[in-house]
């Protein structure tokens, strides 16, 4: 009995034959959204019909899975527009309404995991520059505490974006409107962009989110705030789904005390201006040339 | 009920009600020129003594706007809609929970 030798050629064509006809078989018996869904093109290549299907299938998707109905909007960046954010650190008080607000909004997981775009950090009063020594867990019965003051820190929005540099499939860019967003279908969840972020911008979707029915924010951008997938990457989006139609982001509107200002960076009338004009004014890390649009005033 | 007002704003400027209020008409309120203006108009009385933050104010970059800044509705908040005008400091409140460490088992 001759012994069948096993050339690795033949090995190779067995298991290419078997690997094809084993995906094509799984592609042919799966539903046609989820065949749609898995030949997706990438987002800035889509053209306005496929963009419509696309609307479709999220939101019948998001129906059935959350039982709710869903507006996904893709709408893109307003002409003319460069979105900043100013924050006035002689106002904050650390008392958080700005992360819960956005985690309200931007449908974030509520616990295993949590998820929060924004960290408030608190630092000794005279010690603006070693953010190493930075606590953000601080939970006094009361603030602002004498000795301290508050930075809240989120998605600085860099017109030089270093974690869109390091993406190896592409799947976060800077929009016209500067606002630097994730394609969550293209992530590949291999968190590069976290490692390269030095303002700790990004987070990780460990889990799919976990909320409660009526917990969700319906209204939702395709880049924005729409339902992630397990094992992708998110940030802060300047609230695309409300600014793009003229709202101001969620953290702006529930600040008591109005630290948080919003606006457009072309526009001479605009507050962002107005503050960059007459204020004192820095931008975190500017030594790493991130160039970020998220700019800390002092009023006083 | 109006006994229960404590005046903590600026005793030496403002040592009484009628130095804003107007002691004929109640319903108004009285720059220090004598101009008889609505509460809705509030601003100006307090921009009187507070200049800078008053030319903030209506840059935008005191206070609070909410709403559409386009588009839409816009609403402006006024002093007197953050800052109790006879007790202006704002007073310590309570802040929202940390978040989870990672080592917390709402985290896992």
């Amino acid at each position: 009995m001759a012994k069948e030798k096993l050339t690795r050629r033949a090995f190779l064509r067995t298991l290419v034959t078997a690997g094809v006809s084993a995906s094509a078989f799984s592609l042919a018996s799966c539903s046609r959204a989820k065949r749609e869904s898995f030949f997706q093109k990438h987002f800035l290549e889509m053209t306005d019909p496929e963009k419509k299907e696309l609307i479709a299938r999220l939101e019948e998707r998001y129906l059935s899975k959350y039982g709710r109905a869903f507006d996904v909007s893709v709408k893109g960046a307003v002409k003319g527009t460069l979105w900043g954010y100013g924050l006035d650190l002689s106002r904050c008080i650390g008392c958080r309404r700005c992360v819960y607000a956005c985690v309200r909004e931007n449908n974030l997981s509520r616990h295993n995991p949590q998820t929060q775009w924004i960290r408030v950090l608190r630092l000794k009063k005279g010690n603006l520059v070693d953010l190493d020594k930075a606590d953000h867990y601080y939970n006094p019965p009361e603030v602002p505490e004498p000795d301290y003051f508050y930075m809240p820190v989120q998605c600085q929005h860099c017109e030089n974006p270093p974690c869109v540099k390091v993406c190896p499939v592409h799947a976060t860019w800077k929009e016209p409107d500067g606002l630097v967003v994730v394609d969550y279908n293209w992530c590949i969840g291999c968190r590069y962009c976290m490692a390269a972020c030095p303002y700790r911008g990004r987070t990780f979707n460990w889990s799919e989110p976990k909320l409660e029915k009526e917990e969700w924010n319906t209204e939702v951008h395709y880049l924005g705030n729409r339902p992630r997938m397990k094992n992708v990457v998110d940030k802060c989006t300047f609230c695309v789904q409300r600014v793009r139609n003229g709202r101001y982001p969620a953290c702006v509107e529930a600040c008591p005390t109005g630290t948080r200002k919003f606006g457009n960076l072309l526009d001479p009338e605009s507050e962002m201006r107005y503050m960059i004009a007459h204020k004192r004014v820095f931008r975190l890390k500017e030594e790493l040339n991130t160039q970020p649009k998220f700019y800390y005033f002092f009023a006083e | 009920m109006h006994t229960d007002i404590k005046l903590r704003h600026a005793p030496e400027a403002l040592p009484w009600c009628l130095a804003c209020h107007d002691v004929k008409n109640r319903d108004k309120l009285h720059l220090v020129n004598g101009d008889l203006i609505d509460f809705t108009e509030s601003y100006r009385l307090c921009g009187q003594c507070h200049g800078t933050n008053y030319r903030d104010w209506k840059a935008g970059i005191h206070g609070k706007r909410v709403g559409y800044f386009s588009g839409g509705k816009r609403t402006y908040y006024l002093c007197v809609n953050c800052h109790n005008p006879h007790d202006p400091k704002f007073k310590p409140i309570k802040p929202e929970p940390p978040p989870f460490r990672p080592q917390d088992k709402e985290n896992g």
